[in-house]
């Protein structure tokens, strides 16, 4: 049989991935994994930006997502005019390790953006990631006009099939996706697939037609991201997604990365201690196949720092 | 000093003004911080008076300063530091360099006109309301014109050259058509009125003119043409713009005289002299009055019909006590006059539509959830800004300058047409279609000049209650589709909208009022169409919200032995 199943697909991609890897001279540097490939990397343990670069290694490097003269874009939550203490943006450090690992790559441009929440011009200063992006030698760019938008198709999806999706993410090679984990009032859980709403325009659309299947649509963008990184090392427990206080949070030191939102997604909602089921879009976007949220069927790599 | 280097210290003076004015007000980017704002502002006349009737320390001693200025020289303030006659200066300017000379030959002065501006003023100040004092009062003219013309395209342009990224893209709030309306009829009167007939509506229409012109009167140094000098040539006469030399009589009107010197540097002969009153007084005692024979046929004399003192001195100050007489009514009880509003009863009123919570669903009994009395986010009781403490406050001091719109970084500041009512047109209203007001702000408190909206810090800020949520389940979208939403949970900054659990592994919202700043953000983000589910009403006198403890620390998690997945 040579139905394209997941489970096919999946194995064939990793195989494919790993084939690439493996003799690749350009991957020379780092060590291979004699386990890998692996579906996800699980770190903790660690700082933002260490944990990251252990998971990162893992996965072969950088340099296995990001190619020489390439534009990546990476897309942190920056909605909220919060502080880093409050963790309702992505934490500053570990953007600041991401863009620089992208440049040192080879990347000819980083590009950070999201559609924010509160008012852009102080969400971007605020969450201390406008610092961390212009230390690292990305840059910065506006979401708040309608004219940084352009109206794709999301084949795939079942209610928005339509949406008003930014240029810059839409233009690059490499989308880098690296949400926070966050619990939601009305989603329950914010995480890679919900991050996604960041790079739409019009968000009262989600709310308005089903949020849970909004979401999961996000899945079937034109462009997809080439790399999950679920930034769990300071969450958001309560009042989310915005935050009231420190207090709210909770510092976990966790973080994982990997291709497949679904179980990432999956994976930190077991984290937070939420069962799957509760979150409504993990259930759909894997019935919708865009992931696997059956954890068993992830190939994972758990590293303690 | 020479009246040559006066005129030219007046022209860049004015310059300066005209310039810092109008980037005050197009201030797209923010690069005038709201202090900056306060400061280059000062000595505008009528904002300093009405906030110097609150006593709002130092920022509002401006108007002290220009009375004095105005006792000693006369009338400087209309020639350099009022931004709209340094406007009408330049058009007269730009107009007379089209090549047609137009003489403005001496005209009597309109003496009941002035004191029926201030009196209009007055009269309305007296029945809380600034707006007439708004639509007269040369600044907030300047302010309204700025704001609702070349604001808008500032922000156009910006967003336009921003496309090439050498800059950033700023916001700015959609134009306001019948703001941009009236602010263009009162531009078109202004710049015709300065062509024209120069500086006609200083003294006639404008309030201030009419207050410094009456102080002006007494000033130490006057302008005086000397009669011996004089050959009748009527140069002086025709420079004049604000029509006040009588040369046939060697008269100045010295109330409408706003200090240009014009007259100084067009006298051939050096006739006309800046001199103390005593002086002036001595020469017009002398042979003066004899008036040069083959024009003395012409009878007007200006002095035959003296302004009266009396009249000019009750108005001119009848402005602050006007203010300072609304302001010790509304501390009395008659509070929240006239706009028969819900706020008050909102907070844990009645419940809205019976089901189970506990409360945040009250609303005013008048209106219903639906049917044709159903409160919906346009005809509930509008928003006013924090610091704004109540609608009787807000409308007697605001002249709506629009300087509170223009600094409002969230732009859910905008000009009211309607929502205010008459009483308040075109003052400023928070309008949650647009945006909402940020927790973390207190721009426009900082930036007021007239105390409207009076100064808080941003703590101080985060207490006041400026309206609250009114929340109606059988139109929330969890209610009416069955999918989970949660964006006005989302958007609350203190946690007074927030989920709570509801059928089939749901959350629904729900209100807690006394946590509700009443910030709009809920009202903002709802997608509930055409009537929201969730809208903030307006307080006619605003409250202060419950400010949770909250906790400066993270809990910490003691790392698990096995990963949990």
């Amino acid at each position: 049989m040579s139905d394209l199943t997941r489970r096919n697909f999946l194995g064939t991609t990793a195989a494919a991935t790993a084939t690439i890897v493996w003799n690749n001279p350009l991957f020379a540097a780092t060590t291979p994994d004699p386990d890998g490939p692996w579906d996800m990397v699980a770190v903790r343990n660690g700082e933002a930006d260490t944990m990251y670069h252990a998971g990162i290694a893992a996965l072969g490097g950088m340099k296995s997502f990001v190619k020489s003269g390439q534009t990546v874009v990476v897309k942190p939550n920056i909605a909220w005019d919060k502080p880093p203490e409050i963790p309702a943006n992505t934490n500053p450090d570990l953007v600041r390790a991401i863009v620089k690992d992208c440049l040192a790559a080879g990347a000819a441009k980083v590009i950070v953006f999201d559609h924010t929440c509160h008012n852009w011009q102080k969400s971007y200063p605020n969450s201390g990631i406008e610092q961390a992006v212009k230390d690292a030698g990305g840059e910065m760019a506006p979401a708040n006009l309608e004219s940084h938008y352009r109206e794709v198709e999301l084949k795939g999806a079942k209610t928005v099939t339509k949406a008003l999706v930014h240029k810059h993410l839409l233009d690059c090679d490499v989308l880098i996706n690296v949400p926070i984990l966050k619990h939601h009032g009305g989603a329950k859980l914010s995480l890679c697939m919900k991050n996604l709403m960041g790079v739409v325009w019009d968000r009262r659309f989600f709310h308005k037609n089903g949020l849970d299947q909004g979401i999961a649509d996000l899945c079937f963008l034109p462009k997809k991201p080439d790399l999950n990184i679920i930034d769990a090392y300071r969450i958001l427990r309560k009042n989310g997604p915005q935050g009231r206080a420190p207090e709210d949070g909770e510092l976990t030191k966790y973080q994982m990365i990997g291709t497949d939102m679904v179980a990432l997604d999956a994976a930190a909602a077991k984290l937070f201690g939420l069962a799957q089921e509760k979150v409504g879009y993990i259930g759909i976007a894997n019935q919708m196949g865009a992931g696997q949220s059956d954890l068993s069927k992830v190939k994972i790599k758990r590293v303690t720092l | 000093m020479s009246a040559h280097s006066y005129r030219r210290l007046r022209i860049a003076v004015g310059a300066l003004v005209l310039a810092f004015c109008t980037l005050a007000f197009a201030d797209v980017p923010d690069w005038i911080s709201a202090p900056a704002a306060r400061i280059g502002l000062w000595f505008q006349f009528t904002p300093s008076l009405l906030s110097l009737t609150q006593g709002i320390g130092w920022l509002s001693l401006g108007c002290l300063a220009v009375l004095a200025l105005t006792l000693l020289v006369g009338r400087v303030y209309c020639s350099m530091l009022c931004p709209l006659g340094i406007l009408m200066d330049l058009s007269a300017w730009l107009a007379g360099r089209t090549g047609r000379n137009r003489k403005l030959p001496y005209k009597p002065g309109k003496t009941t006109i002035r004191i029926a501006a201030v009196a209009i003023c007055t009269v309305g100040l007296a029945l809380g309301t600034a707006v007439p004092l708004g639509l007269l009062d040369p600044y907030s003219i300047f302010g309204k014109i700025v704001t609702a013309t070349i604001r808008p395209l500032a922000g156009w342009t910006n967003q336009l050259i921003s496309q090439t990224g050498l800059t950033q893209p700023y916001d700015f709030s959609p134009v306001a058509w019948a703001t941009a309306g009236v602010a263009l009829g009162l531009l078109a009167l202004i710049v015709i009125t300065a062509i024209f007939r120069g500086r006609l509506w200083c003294n006639t229409a404008c309030p201030v003119g009419a207050i410094l012109g009456f102080f002006s009167k007494f000033s130490l140094f006057r302008l005086h043409i000397s009669s011996s000098q004089c050959v009748a040539c009527s140069l002086c006469e025709r420079t004049c713009p604000a029509q006040c030399i009588d040369f046939k009589n060697h008269r100045i009107d010295h109330s409408r005289c706003i200090m240009c010197l014009n007259c100084v540097t067009s006298c051939k002969r050096n006739g006309i002299h800046l001199t103390t009153g005593k002086l002036d007084r001595g020469l017009q005692s002398a042979p003066t009055s004899e008036p040069i024979p083959h024009l003395q046929s012409s009878i007007h004399d200006p002095l035959a019909k003296p302004l009266p003192r009396r009249a000019i001195l009750g108005a001119s100050l009848a402005i602050p006590a006007a203010a300072l007489a609304e302001k010790h009514q509304g501390n009395g009880p008659g509070n929240g006059k006239g706009r028969g509003n819900a706020s008050g009863q909102g907070i844990g009123g009645g419940q809205a539509q019976g089901h189970g919570n506990g409360h945040g669903n009250g609303h005013d009994p008048k209106y219903s959830c639906s049917g044709p009395n159903r409160l919906t986010q346009f005809n509930k009781t509008p928003s006013l800004p924090p610091g704004a403490k109540s609608l009787r406050h807000f409308q007697s001091h605001c002249t709506a300058c629009q300087l509170c719109v223009a600094n409002c970084p969230e732009q859910v500041l905008r000009p009211s047409i309607t929502k205010h009512g008459l009483a308040g047109f075109l003052q400023p209203y928070q309008d949650f279609e647009v945006s909402f007001c940020s927790f973390n702000c207190s721009n426009c408190s900082d930036v007021c000049p007239t105390g409207a909206i009076q100064p808080l810090t941003i703590e101080d800020r985060q207490h006041v209650q400026t309206g609250v949520a009114q929340l109606f389940r059988s139109r929330c979208v969890v209610k009416t589709e069955g999918t989970s939403c949660g964006a006005c949970a989302e958007h609350c900054p203190t946690g007074a909208v927030h989920m709570v659990p509801w059928k089939n592994g749901l959350t629904i919202p729900e209100v807690d009022p006394d946590l509700c700043v009443g910030c709009g953000g809920c009202e903002f983000i709802c997608p509930v169409r055409p009537d929201k589910a969730i809208i903030v009403v307006g307080h006619t006198t605003h409250q202060k919200a419950k400010l949770p403890e909250l906790g400066d620390q993270n809990t910490v998690r003691k790392i698990e032995e096995e990963f949990p997945f």
